[in-house]
């Protein structure tokens, strides 16, 4: 696998005057270059501790973790492990630092000590990425959270990151700012190839993944393409999740006996297994 | 006889400059003793704007609240006791946690309605027991608390005001299944401990399905629809125009029936969608049948 991000067995703990929780244990992943991928589970499954450990946030108290083979313990590859993999948090207004979207975009580039024209060149790009380009000059207190959300991810974009993650960037939103972060995320790994790591609890934003990762008390309970993890309802229920209630019923169905294929989430696709069973009758 | 009656509620913002906004327009609507509201309605539709008016946070242009058949407004200088009435919950609360201990800061509503001691003990207790909060969290700072945790010492923090009407702006928002449960069984519990009446914005169909008797769509400011949880959700057509949706498992059954004239497609959760289709799924399918 060409992986640009490695966990090799790392162990994390959170250390406070009490007591010392371990968060993670000899834990290992690989994500490999181009991919979407998302990680669910329920707050406080060590998901969040993953995402600050991509890029060096915050270090691994032991084993390593390697972005394009360079390790975050490795003081001299700081910047361009940063500069690899942007992260991307739950509340956009904790993430906004000027009150122009534009500038807001350009503080990243502008700290890359890049020319005012190439600065200028990411800024649109990545505004144009995230279809922010018609606010480039509006106040950004005045944006909807979904908006607020994009700016973050655009001021993300324009430093070209190969990487981007994101913990819970929709949790904060309403359904439509929910549909309007996706899309731009799909987008990016699409047409940019960015690699993607969308950590989130909503299942239903698994259903486009390359790969769903589920997580639990700091392990890897299920690993696979969408349809194969989402399939195993016991390990996301034991997981703290909440099953999409497409998946629910036929799931809830198989129980009775009858035969539908599990792993779906999508209405379209529950529609046409159920319309199986019910052609069957004489309705 | 309503416990809650609103009656043509508009609130203008700006009246008079050439700011002047409507928000919300003619908004009428009732509740009994003990009901659950669910309001809908996509953001900037005047959802909270509505709520904020419920405690007299916010004065109408025109039109009125009654509690009880008493219009709040009757008499300003009163206007405090209405919010011992009124519970407000508002979004992300967890934020306006400001007090050196958890049981400081629930007892802070109580303390400022005029509770006696003991009875601010009491209430207190009681609260953070129903909000699933564990003696040992009440002498630590709310500070040091999870997510999850100030939230629900927030809500706990009104809960213990002991309010007849307590409204929630979306109380589950970023929190993940298990505390968005924990949450919901709260507030029934709490409304029939006091026989309480709820009001719950939320974005959220599923929840509100689930949850609620009544359902409020907001729409640019003024009410779409108001009725019972079935029959607001039998709109499909029109929620969708107005940006919203029906509960998922909902929308699956009013496909179906499309096809399948004789399904019962008048479902709310993935429990009764089972129901009506075994009513009809009597020979095939069956695996080694």
């Amino acid at each position: 696998m060409d992986s640009i991000i490695k966990f090799n067995n790392v162990t994390f703990e959170y250390e406070s005057e009490e007591n010392t929780s371990k968060v993670l244990e000899n834990f290992s992943l690989e994500i490999e270059r181009g991919t979407f991928n998302v990680i669910l589970g329920h707050n406080g499954s060590g998901k969040s501790t993953l995402a600050k450990l991509t890029n060096g946030l915050i270090k691994a108290k032991s084993g390593e973790v390697l972005v394009n083979g360079m390790s975050t313990m490795d003081e001299e590859k700081e910047i361009d492990i940063k500069r690899t993999v942007g992260l991307v948090f739950q509340n956009p207004d904790n993430q906004i630092v000027s009150s122009i979207v534009e500038e807001d975009v350009a503080f990243g580039p502008e700290n890359l000590g890049l020319s005012p024209e190439e600065s200028r060149e990411r800024v649109d790009n990545a505004l144009k990425a995230t279809e922010m380009y018609e606010f480039r000059d509006k106040p950004t207190h005045k944006l909807s959270g979904g908006q607020k959300q994009r700016v973050a991810i655009a001021g993300i974009i324009a430093m070209e990151p190969e990487c981007i993650v994101l913990d819970e960037p929709t949790a904060m939103l309403d359904p439509r700012g929910r549909k309007e972060v996706l899309n731009t995320i799909l987008k990016l790994n699409k047409e940019k190839n960015i690699t993607i790591i969308l950590i989130t609890h909503f299942m239903e934003e698994a259903e486009n993944a390359h790969r769903v990762i589920v997580m639990n008390d700091g392990k890897v309970t299920a690993d696979g393409k969408p349809c194969q993890v989402f399939a195993q309802t016991d390990v996301i229920k034991e997981a703290g999740l909440d099953l999409p209630q497409t998946t629910d019923l036929l799931s809830k169905l198989k129980e009775k006996g009858f035969s539908v294929s599990g792993g779906i989430i999508s209405a379209d696709e529950c529609v046409k297994e159920v319309s199986k069973l019910l052609d069957l009758e004489e309705i | 006889m309503s416990f809650l009656k609103v009656e043509g509620l508009t609130h203008i913002f700006g009246e008079g400059t050439p700011y002047s906004k409507t928000a919300i327009k003619n908004v009428s609507f009732s509740l009994e003793k003990g009901e659950i509201l669910g309001i809908i309605g996509h953001t900037g539709s005047g959802k909270s704007t509505l709520v904020s008016h419920l405690n007299g946070l916010m004065k109408a242009t025109s039109g009125k609240v009654l509690i009880d058949s008493k219009d709040i407004w009757e008499n300003p200088k009163e206007i405090k006791k209405v919010r011992s009435k009124v519970g407000l919950v508002f979004q992300y609360p967890e934020y306006q946690l400001f007090e050196e201990t958890v049981f400081k800061d629930i007892a802070f509503g109580p303390k400022n309605i005029g509770m006696t001691d003991e009875q601010i003990t009491g209430s207190v207790l009681n609260a953070a027991k129903l909000m699933k909060i564990k003696d040992e969290l009440l002498e630590k700072s709310p500070f040091d608390l999870s997510g999850g945790q100030k939230r629900r010492v927030a809500i706990a923090g009104v809960m213990a005001m002991e309010p007849e009407i307590i409204v929630f702006d979306e109380p589950t928002a970023g929190l993940d299944p298990k505390g968005r449960e924990t949450i919901f069984k709260a507030i029934y519990d709490y409304r029939k401990e006091h026989n309480a009446t709820v009001v719950i914005v939320s974005h959220s169909m599923e929840d509100i399905a689930a949850v609620c008797d009544k359902v409020l769509v907001m729409n640019g400011g003024e009410v779409a629809h108001f009725g019972t949880t079935r029959e607001v959700f039998s709109n499909l057509d029109d929620l969708k125009k107005m940006g919203l949706n029906v509960p998922l498992i909902t929308n699956v059954m009013l496909e179906l029936k499309a096809k399948y004239k004789k399904l019962d497609a008048n479902v709310l959760t993935v429990d009764e969608a089972v129901n009506s289709l075994l009513k009809l799924l009597v020979k095939g399918g069956k695996e080694n049948a």
